[in-house]
This record gives structure tokens, sequence and C-alpha cells, in this order.
């Protein structure tokens, strides 16, 4: 469905691989240098004006994906494509140039802003060093994107020390949103807040997205709030992702069975239909020393010895749908 | 443009009662500011030329003509120790404030970039501050020689290193948080980065240091000059007086007297005014 619309980003098997630090007794032991593969070999696309959602355990490297594909990090191989370019070893001020494209709502409101620059100058800056637009309209614009984002101009001086959570995750999309980008990351942009506030951000967010046609990649672990707002959702585990599908679909017959056992999970509002059965076993290995073969063998229910030896691919198993198992469920 | 200056109403009701609150703020404020002005204006508070010989009343006892006495060239003390104040406090001041630029700019770039220029840098000054600070400025200054423009050449390279060490702890702690992130992700320049966002968040605990530093400086140039390695006789310099009066300490108390007592006077000052800002700087903001 989703295939004939512009495609936006395109990632290619992405790896972000963190070298863990040697000590000198391990160098002389000529012991093999080890990796942290906090994303490996990741390809998916983007297409204009969907919600992707992306969800995984905590440390799966959904933040780090997020994060490279953003060029925050270097990627230690793969390409990402943002509207047919190669950005992803772009340096200096090509990158600079092309970041205004591409922007990111943070996860913690507490600490993604300046606490020595007012709302106005942390908004205002923005529209200065781009130029999006001329010097004597910025009052004009910092006022209109303050309004879009559910803030007023007279909270405009004030200091971020001085706001609540919410408040501070607002000024937080203003910012995003003030350099038209075509593209916003959101990294669990409610995670951090009070459960009352989140509703609010949520919907704001997908009001903005329906107003300025926006593509979001949505971040979180907050299986609920996935579904409420995304398109498509890519399920991540140890790095790699699993499944990619429309959301509807891959929450009422998920095929990996890592997102079953996911779906399953999530606590329900009800306590006499909660359902233990799918309670996942175990914590998720270490992203240093992977298993072989399927890495969510050792978890898996429906392991075989198949799953312990072959890497299985990202294959499309249905229209739309991919997933790497060797068994997927449906 | 619709922008406001300073602060909301809020923080200016509450700053200036807290700074009053403070009364070790306001006494080394005080202390400061008096020295300040005795450094600046000494030609109309010293009743004498201060270099001016008079052999005719050596080593005269505190009189209403002389009221911290005379040395023994007859040289008016209290017109010595005013006309000090300027070469100690532009001792302290300057030895303070080029380390503080210097050592800042470097800590900067150091944490911020880290790599190879970074281990360098850290080494050194490990290194440099394993051996105490007067230590190292009698040592420098042997190697140079005296005179005071060789004090502060003393001064600047020791002192760099504090700063650096200071502003590099700070931008580690901060060079990878999500504003910071943000900056980057919104296409600003390095130096966009780190003097707009990261300096103004790192700077407060050098400010602070500084303050403690100036008398650090004051004491280490009036002692170097005690020496007579810094300021040279017969510029009035609260140390050297203090040296020149040494050998009539006996029957002449004055001539060391009163220019110790400055001396303590204003590094008291300094102090307080350091300690009172960390207060009012750690409870401000954040």
């Amino acid at each position: 469905m989703s295939d004939e619309r512009e495609l936006l980003l395109e990632v290619e098997h992405l790896c972000k691989w963190f070298p863990q630090k040697r000590g000198i007794i391990d160098a002389a032991q000529k012991k093999e240098k080890k990796y942290l593969k906090a994303v490996n070999d990741v390809s998916f696309k983007i297409y204009k004006g969907e919600n992707l959602g992306l969800v995984g355990e905590s440390g799966c490297g959904k933040s780090t994906l997020a994060r490279t594909i953003l060029r925050l990090y270097e990627p230690t191989s793969g390409t990402i494509k943002l509207r047919g370019t190669d950005i992803s070893h772009m340096k200096g001020e090509a990158l600079r140039k092309i970041r205004p494209q591409m922007q990111m709502i943070f996860q913690d409101p507490y600490s993604s802003l300046n606490p020595r620059m007012s709302v106005y100058d942390t908004v205002a800056e923005m529209l200065k060093v781009h130029k999006v637009v001329p010097d004597n309209e910025i009052p004009a614009q910092v006022e209109k994107l303050l309004t879009m984002s559910g803030l007023t101009m007279d909270i405009a001086q004030r200091f971020p020390g001085e706001f609540s959570g919410g408040q501070r995750q607002r000024i937080g999309i203003a910012r995003a949103l003030s350099l038209n980008p075509a593209f916003i990351v959101a990294d669990e942009p409610v995670s951090a807040l009070d459960v009352s506030i989140q509703a609010q951000i949520i919907n704001l967010l997908a009001q903005l997205q329906d107003e300025l046609d926006l593509t979001v990649l949505f971040i979180s672990h907050d299986l609920r709030v996935v579904r409420h707002i995304t398109h498509r959702v890519m399920v991540m585990y140890l790095g790699s992702n699993v499944e990619v599908g429309p959301t509807e679909e891959i929450f009422d017959r998920p095929a990996h069975p890592y997102t079953q056992v996911l779906t399953k999970a999530a606590p329900k509002l009800d306590p006499l239909d909660r359902n233990r059965e799918y309670a996942i076993e175990g914590e998720p290995p270490s992203p240093i020393n992977t298993p072989s073969g399927c890495k969510f063998h050792p978890r898996c229910p429906h392991c075989t010895d198949k799953c312990r030896t072959e890497v299985p691919e990202l294959l499309e198993i249905a229209p739309g749908r991919l997933c790497a198992c060797h068994y997927p469920l449906i | 443009m619709k922008r406001y200056n300073g602060a909301s109403p809020l923080q200016k009701r509450s700053r200036i009662p807290g700074f009053l609150a403070k009364p070790s703020l306001v006494v080394g404020t005080v202390i400061v500011v008096l020295v300040v002005i005795m450094a600046i204006f000494p030609q109309f508070i010293a009743p004498y030329d201060p270099i001016e010989t008079n052999t005719l009343i050596q080593n005269a006892a505190p009189s209403a003509e002389h009221i911290f006495g005379t040395d023994f060239y007859g040289r008016d003390v209290f017109s010595r120790v005013v006309w000090g104040a300027r070469i100690d406090l532009l001792i302290g001041v300057l030895g303070t404030v080029v380390p503080f630029f210097i050592g800042g700019i470097i800590g900067l770039l150091a944490g911020y970039y880290g790599g190879v220029l970074d281990s360098i840098l850290m080494r050194v000054t490990d290194v440099m501050m394993a051996f105490p600070f007067t230590i190292l400025v009698i040592t420098i200054m042997a190697i140079l020689g005296k005179g005071t423009m060789n004090l502060f050449i003393a001064l600047w390279l020791v002192g760099w290193m504090s700063y650096a060490k200071l502003v590099r702890s700070e931008v580690l702690v901060l060079k990878d948080s999500e504003f910071i992130q943000a900056a980057r992700v919104a296409g600003f320049s390095d130096a966009r980065i780190l003097f707009r966002h990261l300096l103004p968040n790192v700077i407060s605990s050098a400010v602070v240091f500084a303050a403690s530093d100036v008398v650090m400086c004051m004491l280490t140039g009036a002692s170097m000059s005690f020496l007579g390695l810094g300021v040279q006789p017969p510029t009035p310099e609260w140390g050297s007086i203090l040296n020149e009066g040494r050998n009539f300490i006996t029957f002449a108390w004055w001539t060391t007297f009163f220019p110790g007592l400055f001396l303590a006077i204003s590094g008291v000052g300094f102090s307080l005014l350091g300690d009172g800002l960390t207060d009012f700087l750690r409870t401000k903001g954040r």
C-alpha cells in the first residue's frame, strides 16, 4: 500500500559497532578485538508522510539506530539514503547543510534543552543559523511555532528550568519543527513524562503529523502508543530488525515469535485478562557475544537445530510484511 | 523585536535579597572594592610620593604626619602600601585572567574533541600538577631571572592547567548530553556548539575557582617579591616592602606590619568573594 508513495529514507545493511576497550593483557594474548554490535545489518525504508514505529526491548539498539541515521554516529558499514542522496559518510559543511532535513525529538525533556538559553533563543537560533525566514520575521515565526506546539509567546523569555516536563517536550517539538524538516525521529518522546501528559504529547504529535504531512520514525517501548499512532511497525531484537509490517496486521497476527511474545506480553488494563502464558523468559543476550544462528533462538519457544546454526534473512512473507524467521507464524 | 531583556520577573525579585543574604559575599565585595579603588586612584589617597627618600626621618614611628610611620629610607609607609595595592592587584588579576582564558579554551577543545591532543595535554598537566604551585613558580622564576614580567610569565605557565582541567571535566559530562546532540542535529557549527552551548554551561566552576585563584596569585606574587625574585625595589609592592622592613622589625615594626596587614585583609576579601560566589552560582539557574 505504501509502495506508491515517495521513498524518503532508505537504509541498507546498516551496522554500528562500538569497539570494546581491550586491555594490554588482552592485546598481548592476541585476543580478538570485541565489538558491541548495537546495530547489526538493519535495512528498511520510510515513505513520505508515514509514521514508522520502532519497538523492542531496552538496549536492543533502537536509539543507536536513530542516532546513526541522524548521523550523530558514523555508521560502521551500510548506507543511509535521504531522498536518494547517500548521507552515510558525509562530513563537515555538506553534512551541516543536510541536517535541517532531519530533526529529532529527544527522550529526556530535562536534558535536551540548553539550561542557559531562553525558549525564544532556543527556537530563534535554529531559524537564524539556517536562515529559514528573513531576520525581521523571526519573532513572528517563533510565535507561530510555539503556538503550533501548544505554547504561548509570553513564556518565550523564560528558561527551561521554569517548565514542567510536558511543556519542555513541547519546546523540543517547536525546536524540531522550526527547520521544516522532511523527517523527524521521535526517540521515546513520552517515556519520561507523567501518564496524564503522555496522551497530550502523543495527540499533539499525531495532529502535527497530519497537518504538516511529516514523516516520523517513532521509537517507543510502549506498544499501546505505537499501535495508536503509527502506520507501520519495525520490531528490533539485539541490533537487528526481525519484523516489519503494517501496524494493525503485526499486532493482530505477528509473524515472528519475538513479536508475538512482545505483543502478548504488553500489560493490559483489565487485571483478570492478563496473559502469563506468553511471558518472555530470560534476559536478552549480550550484544557483545551474540548467539549463533537466529539471535532469538535461546529464548524462542519454537527453536530447532536450524535456528541454532543458520541466520534467518529478512524476507517478504506476505505483501508488505517482512520477517526474519525460519518458521514464520503466518 | 519582541525580545525581553533580562530575566523573568520572578528571578529579578529573588536575586537581590539573595545577594544581600550572604554576608560573606557582601563583606568580600566591600573589601575587594576598597582594594580596587586604592589600586586605581593611589595618587588621591597617598599623601606622599612612595619612592621619595628623606634621610631626616628614617624609621620614624607612626605619627599624625606619617600614620604608618616611615621606613629605613624615610619613605612614607602608608603611601607605599597604597601604591603597592596597584601592582599586587595587577599580579592577582592578570595572573588569573590570562590563564583563565588560555586554560578555558584548551580545556574546552581537549574535552570536546578528545583524542591524542587530549591525552598528551592531560599527562603534561598531571606531571606539572604533581609539584606544588609555589615551587613550580620559583623554579620557573629561577630559570627566567627576576623581574615583574618574568613573574607574570611564570604565573601564566603554571596557572592555565587548573582551568584546563576544570573546564575539560565539565565538558566531558555535558558533551554527550541531549542538548548538545540537539545542537549537532540542528547542523550548528562546532564553534557555535562550543562557545554558545557548551561554554556557558561549563564555565561557572572555573569562575568560582578564578575568584580564589586571585588570592593565590597575589600571595605568590608577594612571596616572589619578598624573596627578591619578582617586583624589584624601589617599586612599592607589599611583598618587597615586607622584605625591606624585615631587618628592622625589632625596632620599626610598622614597616612590615602594615603591608602584611593589607595583604592579609585583601586575601581574606577575595576568598570571601570566591566563597560567596560559589554559593550564589550554585543556587542560581539550573
